[in-house]
């Protein structure tokens, strides 16, 4: 289960769902000490860095071979494909990334269903050495439109190709004393979250709820990726406004191996 | 001054069929074939390899070679192993030879320290390496970062002179030692270790081991073989394949969109 590796022939579907809400323009997060930015501009650096990296693992040379497709969704009460579709990853290196302004209200299920969507139309023409989709959502706040969002997740984390079922992690930027009972200070030694109980926000809770297990080759990803402290069984969900914390995060929507 | 050597090395920008050359009283094949996804996008391999042969001082036959595997996520792995194949070939071809070690210990120390005193070199033969001008803002992003971290490469290398074999590797590529029934020839074995590889930027990381063998003890190998974790699948049997099935061996993973590049070198010893 989630051994497939990334390749030209098979590569690698990273969805990213990224909440724009008028709240991504608060600036608290921790950069630096003393030093803060805006929530929305370190989530566009730390989304630009997993592109980069797919990049690096995608080229031999200076040639993109296409190993990961990516599509990118940035919602508010509404819902924007910000690539106009799947891209591989050569066409986004070639396209560039768009700029992301915060605005308005939260419907994370609008932002699920838009997900579901384009996976029952991806799944059945993915082929049987692909590796399990994965869904990078990343969010601030509370849902203040739409419903429930986990029940659209859950069926999402029930769909599956051969690689395994599809993946879906989680990332909560917010203060991260609001949102865990223990704050991390070295996130490269971080064991990650395992339990609900370790989470002391209802959101959060029902974030990690809907977030799948790491699986170990992502794992190992992560390990060579200097992040030593992951424990097996760990959900993929973050919890908290850590600049660092934020781009491990986004650093796991690269983990698929590649080959 | 040392006798000018005759040198061989891998065209990094084609496929190289199997294919013998007569290096004196050593024979020798070699191959080279780029990955599906290199020869599809016409770009270099990451492999290479290089072979200087002809005359010692003493009159008798002298060959130095080495083949290197660019580690796939550095920058430009290719030019790394290029870089690092011909600073080796050179090293075991002056430095070495000039006062040959007598331990594998001190053959190991001589490596170390002549890639040590060829960093600088090589370094620089990576930050000089020109990216065109036309790449994406985004590419040029992660190369320029790939390129902080240098161009790496695992290598196996080897020279014959006066008899003796000298032995250095490190990293993932493998090497195999036969006797005239292509079986073992030495109670030898080798772990592959994908961790262990030279950097431009850092040099040598994890352990550079090394093995010689004096003029009595190499009487029994007859076979030398060097070649690459793209033939890992079928290096059990390497050692018994006719000419003929590693050829087809090869074209099969070139199908496979998961290939790697594959070097290949294989030294058949006459009159040892």
């Amino acid at each position: 289960m989630y051994s497939a590796s990334a390749n030209r022939k098979n590569p690698a579907l990273v969805i990213y769902l990224l909440d724009c809400s008028g709240s991504m323009d608060t600036q608290d997060v921790q950069v630096t000490s003393g030093l803060t930015e805006k929530r929305i501009d370190v989530v566009l650096k730390a989304f630009e860095n997993s592109i980069v990296r797919m990049i690096q693992l995608s080229t031999k040379g200076t040639v993109i071979a296409p190993r990961y497709r990516i599509a990118a969704f940035a919602y508010t009460d509404s819902v924007t494909d910000l690539f106009g579709g799947v891209k591989t990853i050569d066409e986004v290196a070639n396209l560039g990334l768009p700029s992301l302004s915060a605005k308005t209200q939260t419907n994370t299920e609008a932002a699920f269903l838009k997900a579901e969507e384009l996976l029952r139309a991806e799944l059945p023409s993915l082929s049987d050495g692909s590796p399990a989709p994965l869904i990078c959502h990343m969010t601030d706040g509370e849902v203040n439109m739409g419903n429930d969002p986990s029940v659209v997740a859950k069926r999402i984390m029930q769909m599956k190709v051969p690689d395994g079922n599809v993946l879906i992690e989680n990332i909560f930027v917010s203060p991260s004393a609001q949102l865990v009972r223990s704050v991390t200070s070295e996130v490269k030694d971080w064991a990650g979250l395992s339990s609900p109980a370790e989470l002391v926000n209802d959101y959060a809770i029902r974030l990690f709820e809907m977030s799948s297990t790491l699986p170990e080759s992502y794992r190992g990803m992560m390990l060579e990726m200097g992040y030593k402290g992951l424990k097996p069984g760990a959900r993929m969900m973050f919890a908290g406004n850590d600049h660092a914390l934020i781009k491990m995060a986004f650093a796991m929507s690269t983990a698929t191996p590649v080959r | 001054m040392f006798p000018k050597p005759n040198e061989y090395c891998s065209d990094q920008l084609r496929e190289t069929p199997l294919h013998q050359r007569n290096l004196g009283n050593v024979t020798m094949k070699a191959l080279y074939a780029r990955s599906r996804d290199s020869q599809l996008l016409s770009q270099a391999g990451q492999d290479y390899f290089k072979v200087m042969y002809g005359r010692s001082r003493s009159g008798r036959p002298k060959i130095a070679f080495a083949l290197c595997d660019g580690v796939g996520n550095s920058f430009m792995g290719q030019l790394g192993a290029r870089l690092l194949g011909d600073a080796l070939c050179k090293l075991l071809w002056s430095d070495v030879s000039f006062m040959p070690p007598s331990s594998a210990e001190k053959f190991t120390f001589r490596l170390v320290a002549g890639l040590a005193r060829n960093q600088a070199s090589m370094a620089k033969g990576v930050d000089d390496f020109q990216l065109t001008s036309d790449l994406p803002l985004l590419v040029r992003r992660a190369l320029g970062e790939q390129r902080q971290y240098g161009s790496e490469a695992m290598f196996v290398c080897g020279l014959l002179l006066n008899h003796r074999w000298y032995f250095g590797w490190l990293g993932d590529v493998r090497l195999q030692l036969l006797d005239e029934t292509n079986e073992p020839a030495v109670n030898f074995t080798q772990i592959p270790d994908t961790n262990s590889r030279w950097s431009s930027r850092l040099g040598l990381r994890g352990e550079l081991r090394s093995l010689i063998f004096s003029r009595d003890a190499s009487q029994h190998i007859r076979h030398i073989l060097a070649f690459s974790d793209g033939l890992a699948s079928v290096e059990q049997t390497l050692s018994q394949m006719s000419d003929d099935a590693l050829t087809a061996v090869i074209r099969a993973q070139e199908q496979s969109p998961a290939s790697d590049d594959i070097s290949y070198l294989h030294f058949t010893l006459h009159n040892n």
